[in-house]
C-alpha cells in the first residue's frame, strides 16, 4: 500500500440516512451481480413449494396409495431444509460480495458464492436459531399478553358483554385496555430491540473465515451492543424506501387484474388462475429485488459497526 | 468506489464547489421527522380548533341567532391554516435556517441553490408547494433514486440540491495522560516527526477520538498495532518502557500537533 485512501472518508462513522443510501448504491452500481444470486436463491427457496402441487395432483388423480405419504413427507421436509439453506448461502453470497466491495478488496462472484455455499448448513444453522428466538419471544409475549388478560379480568368481560355494567363502571375496562396497550408496546420494543441486535446475525460468517453459525450470532449482538437503536432507525428507513417498490407492485397488480377482468368473467377459473399467477410472479420478483438490498444495507451497516466497534480501516502506511 | 454522488457547482464568482448529495436514506430520514411534526402540529391545531368551534357553536345556540352559515366557514378557516402550516413550516425553515428544517438538521442535509448559494424564499415556497405531487405515487422518491443529482420535481422547478452538510473538523477533546504529554516533550528529540504525513495523524486523531465506544478486546489489538506502525513511520527504536500503546499514540498526537502549531506559527 502506498498511500492511505482518504482517512475523512474511508473510516469515519456514517450516519443513519447514509448507511442506507450507501446499501442502496452499492445495490445500484451491483445490480446485475447481486440480482443473479438473488434469483437464483429465491428459485431454490420456491423449489419445494411447486414440488407440492404435482404431489397434490397425484394424490388426488390417484386416489391410492397413501401409505407412500410417509415417505414423501419427509423427503419433502429435507428437500425443503436443503433448498433454504442454498437460499440463505445465497444470501450470504451477496452480503459477503457487499462487503468485500466495502472494504476495496472485491471478490468475485464465483469465488463469493462457493464460499457461502461452503458454509450453508452454517447459514441454516443461523437462521434456525433465529427462527427459534423469534418463536420463543413470541411465545412468551402470548402467555404474558394472556397473563394480563386473565388477571385483569378481561375474560369475563370479553365472554360476558355486560352493556349495562359496562357503562355504569367503565374504569375496569379502560384499566384493561391501557394495560394491555402498555404490553403490547413492550412487546413491539423487545422484538425491534431484539432484531436490531441479530440484524447482522449472517454477515461474520460470510465475511470472517473460521467463524460458525454461533460465533456469527454472538458477534453480531457484541457488535450491535450500544446501537440497538440507531439500527432500528436505518432497518425503518430501508424500509420506507421499500414502499414505492412495494405499491409499484401493488399498481401493477390491480391493472393487470382489471385488463383480465374486461376479457373474463371475474367468477370464471381462468381469471382466479390467471389473477393468481400475476400476484404470485409479481411477489416473486419483488422478493427477488428486494433480497439483494436488505443484504447490501446489511453489509453497510456491519462494516459500519466494525468500523465504530473494532476500527476497521483505521491502519497506518506500512513503512 | 464511490458510495455517495458527489457534484461540482461553479459559483457566480467561478469558484468551484464540490458537495455530496445527500442521499435518499438522509433525505427520508427528514422527511420522516418532519412529516411527523407536521402531523403533530395539525393533530393539536384541529384539537383545538374543534374545542373552539364547539364552544361558538353552543355559545351562538344560547343566543338564538341564526348560524347556519358558520360551520362551513370554520372549515374553510380550519383548512386554510392546515395548507399555511403544511407548506409554512418548510418554507419558514428552510429560508431562516439556511436551508435546513427540523429533519434536515438532524439528518445532517441541506438545500441549497443550484449555483451554490442559500435558497431564498422563492425557493423553498416552490419546492414546498411542489411536494404534494412529489408524494404522489412516490415521484419524488424515484426521482431521486434513479437520477444523477437526486432531484424530484420541487428541486428541478425551482433549481435546487440538496446536499450533506459541509462539517468542521470535530475538535472533540482527546484525553491525554500525564506520562503521554511527558514523552510528547521528549519526541521531537529523539525522532523524526516530520516522517508523519498529515493522514497518518488523522488515523491516529481518529482513533484517540473514538476508542472509548471501541470493544475492549478490538480496541487494545488496534492500538498495539497503530503504535507499532507509528513507532515504524517515525524510526524509533522501541516504545519507552513502561507505557502503554494508548499512551504512546497520545504522545505522538500530541507531539505532531506541538509541532505543526509551531511550523505555523513560524510562518
Amino acid at each position: 500500500m502506498t498511500a492511505n485512501p482518504n482517512p475523512q472518508n474511508l473510516v469515519q462513522p456514517l450516519d443513519v440516512g447514509n448507511v442506507v443510501s450507501a446499501g442502496i448504491q452499492l445495490y445500484r452500481t451491483h445490480f446485475q451481480q447481486y440480482i443473479g444470486i438473488s434469483l437464483i436463491a429465491t428459485l431454490w427457496a420456491l423449489l419445494p413449494f411447486l414440488l407440492i402441487i404435482p404431489i397434490i395432483l397425484f394424490y388426488t388423480a390417484v386416489q391410492a396409495y397413501y401409505g407412500t405419504l410417509g415417505l414423501v413427507i419427509p423427503a419433502w421436509i429435507v428437500l425443503t431444509i436443503y433448498c433454504s439453506a442454498k437460499y440463505f448461502a445465497g444470501a450470504g453470497a451477496i452480503a459477503r460480495l457487499a462487503f468485500t466491495t466495502l472494504v476495496n478488496q472485491p471478490e468475485s462472484v464465483e469465488s463469493a458464492k462457493r464460499y457461502a455455499d461452503f458454509r450453508m448448513w452454517s447459514f441454516w444453522n443461523i437462521n434456525f436459531l433465529l427462527l427459534l428466538m423469534y418463536l420463543g419471544v413470541y411465545f412468551v409475549a402470548v402467555i404474558a399478553l394472556l397473563i394480563v388478560l386473565a388477571a385483569t379480568g378481561a375474560f369475563s368481560l370479553l365472554t360476558n358483554p355486560d352493556p349495562f355494567a359496562l357503562t355504569s363502571n367503565p374504569g375496569p375496562l379502560i384499566l384493561t385496555g391501557l394495560f394491555v396497550l402498555l404490553l403490547v408496546l413492550a412487546i413491539v420494543f423487545v422484538f425491534v430491540w431484539l432484531s436490531s441486535r441479530l440484524a447482522v446475525a449472517d454477515l461474520p460468517l460470510a465475511v470472517e473465515s473460521g467463524s460458525n453459525a454461533t460465533q456469527s450470532l454472538g458477534r453480531s449482538w457484541n457488535l450491535t451492543h450500544k446501537s440497538a437503536w440507531r439500527i432500528a432507525l436505518i432497518l425503518f428507513i430501508a424500509f420506507l424506501i421499500t414502499i414505492p417498490l412495494q405499491a409499484l407492485a401493488q399498481i401493477l397488480v390491480s391493472t393487470f387484474d382489471s385488463i383480465l377482468a374486461a376479457s373474463f368473467p371475474r367468477e370464471s377459473p381462468t381469471f382466479a388462475l390467471l389473477s393468481f399467477s400475476t400476484s404470485y410472479i409479481l411477489g416473486l420478483v419483488a422478493g427477488v429485488l428486494v433480497l439483494p438490498l436488505w443484504q447490501a444495507i446489511k453489509a453497510v451497516i456491519y462494516s459500519d459497526l466494525r468500523s465504530r466497534r473494532e476500527g476497521l480501516g483505521l491502519k497506518l502506511r506500512d513503512s | 468506489m464511490r458510495l455517495f454522488n458527489r457534484i461540482t457547482l461553479l459559483t457566480p464568482e467561478s469558484v468551484e464547489l464540490e458537495f455530496t448529495l445527500a442521499g435518499i436514506g438522509s433525505r427520508a430520514l427528514a422527511l420522516l421527522i418532519d412529516y411527523h411534526i407536521v402531523a403533530f402540529t395539525l393533530i393539536a391545531l384541529w384539537l383545538l380548533l374543534a374545542l373552539i368551534a364547539g364552544q361558538l357553536l353552543g355559545y351562538l345556540d344560547t343566543l338564538g341567532s341564526n348560524y347556519a352559515d358558520l360551520p362551513i366557514w370554520l372549515l374553510a378557516i380550519a383548512i386554510l391554516i392546515t395548507f399555511v402550516i403544511a407548506t409554512g413550516y418548510f418554507v419558514f425553515f428552510e429560508v431562516t435556517w439556511q436551508g435546513q428544517t427540523i429533519g434536515k438538521r438532524f439528518a445532517k442535509i441541506r438545500v441549497i441553490r443550484d449555483d451554490g448559494r442559500p435558497v431564498g424564499l422563492s425557493q423553498a415556497a416552490l419546492r414546498a408547494l411542489l411536494r404534494p405531487i412529489d408524494d404522489i405515487l412516490f415521484i419524488g422518491a424515484f426521482l431521486i433514486l434513479l437520477g444523477q443529482k437526486e432531484k424530484r420535481i420541487g428541486d428541478w422547478v425551482a433549481g435546487t440540491l440538496v446536499v450533506q452538510e459541509v462539517r468542521p473538523v470535530v475538535k472533540a477533546a482527546i484525553a491525554v495522560s500525564q506520562e503521554a504529554e511527558k514523552l510528547a516533550a521528549e519526541l521531537p528529540q529523539i525522532t523524526d516527526l516530520s516522517k508523519l504525513l498529515p493522514d497518518d495523524f488523522a488515523v491516529i486523531r481518529e482513533y484517540l477520538q473514538r476508542r472509548n465506544f471501541m470493544e475492549r478486546n478490538a480496541k487494545s489489538e488496534l492500538s498495539l498495532q497503530l503504535a507499532r506502525q507509528a513507532r515504524n513511520l517515525i524510526n524509533l527504536e522501541t516504545i519507552p518502557a513502561g507505557l502503554t500503546s494508548d499512551e504512546f499514540l497520545e504522545a505522538v498526537y500530541l507531539a505532531y500537533q506541538q509541532q505543526e502549531r509551531g511550523i505555523r506559527d513560524e510562518g
